[in-house]
């Protein structure tokens, strides 16, 4: 889990880059891909509950399932439910390309092990692939690096590509 | 499929209850380290049953309290901590310093380090800080680009991109003159 900064602004440069091909994609549609991107993190509820849930329950529970496959294709469908039907489709899609760069970006994350510290390719898979380490959750670059790539993206976007439509 | 009000609402419970399941589910499936899926037992795992660990991998992850040898505080998985020495680090470690460590068990309470990432100590803060900052954005763009509408029952673009609400800027107007 990198920061939910750097999270945002991979989901909205995604999205600006989506929106070149799909002109409907508009920057309302471009905050459902972000909201996508931050969506896995959900499960960061836990860092605010003063006990724990599988204690309270009394049997395993585990908040890291929304950092997973199974979570992320629940919550898009959950989204695509809340809004009216005629944004059901471009919502579902939005979420799940937000969502996935969530995944992919975590597992790229360095750890001790050589592999992800959260299995999510569950269900599919409990198997925790191995990580190229290309950063930490704590990195402070990443926001800026993630940040500078957007601010490029926006401007392209806004000065050059949107002009010759 | 499924567009009149009342399906849509039992479509969103059911999806809830499924998503509590996941959780229930991920849970079971990863309620104790597998070697084999790569999910090493940690330190709370360890300090329960450090004998049948002996000569396994763990990952451990804590404070250093002191660097010669090195020693971390790590969690005992039930509210208290306990100290792991670490040998083999093979890069320098900082007193105060949380690291991740992947190694082997000894005896005497010691892991042999094949591994170690290092957490920069302004980590933790910031990192919490700009999530949360990055969290108001997106919701306050979420606010404002869409809303619920009671007639359609769902959730709607907003016809046209609204500002900051009125009430809100009438609001500070009354407080700043």
């Amino acid at each position: 889990m990198p920061d939910l900064l750097s999270h945002a602004f991979i989901g909205l440069t995604i999205g600006i880059v989506i929106s070149w091909r799909y002109t409907w994609l508009t920057r309302q549609y471009l905050t459902v891909c972000m909201v996508g991107a931050i969506m896995p993190d959900l499960g960061k509820i836990r860092l605010f509950l003063p006990f724990e849930m599988s204690n309270i329950l009394g049997f395993p529970f585990s908040w890291s399932a929304f950092t997973t496959v199974g979570g992320i294709v629940v919550l898009c469908l959950l989204g695509g439910f809340l809004v009216v039907p005629s944004e059901r489709r471009r919502v579902i899609g939005l979420l799940a390309v937000g969502s996935s760069s969530h995944l992919f970006a975590d597992g790229l994350l360095r750890t001790s092990t050589g592999y992800s510290g959260v299995s999510f390719l569950w269900p599919i898979t409990a198997y925790r692939t191995p990580t190229p380490g290309l950063y930490l959750s704590t990195d402070w670059w990443l926001a800026i690096v993630f940040g500078g790539i957007s601010i490029l993206v926006y401007l392209s976007d806004r000065y050059m590509i949107k002009d010759h439509r | 499929m499924l567009r009149d009000p009342v399906s849509r609402v039992i479509t969103v419970t059911i999806l809830l209850i499924v998503l509590f399941g996941l959780m229930i589910g991920y849970g079971m499936t990863l309620n104790s380290p597998q070697p084999e899926i790569n999910y090493y037992p940690k330190s709370g795992e360890l300090y329960n049953d450090y004998q049948s660990y002996l000569n396994e991998r763990v990952k451990v992850t804590g404070w250093v309290v002191s660097t010669d040898p090195v020693v971390i505080k790590t969690w005992d998985g039930q509210g208290g901590d306990y100290l792991l020495t670490i040998t083999g680090a093979h890069m320098p470690v900082e007193t105060g310093t949380r690291i991740s460590v992947f190694g082997v068990v000894k005896t005497q309470d010691t892991v042999e380090a094949h591994r170690i990432v290092k957490y920069p100590q302004y980590g933790v803060i910031y990192t919490r800080l700009i999530s949360f900052l990055a969290g108001v954005w997106v919701a306050i763009r979420a606010l404002r680009h869409w809303t619920f509408d009671l007639d359609r029952f769902g959730i709607v673009r907003r016809p046209k991109l609204t500002g900051i609400p009125d009430h809100i800027l009438s609001w500070i107007d009354r407080r700043t003159h």
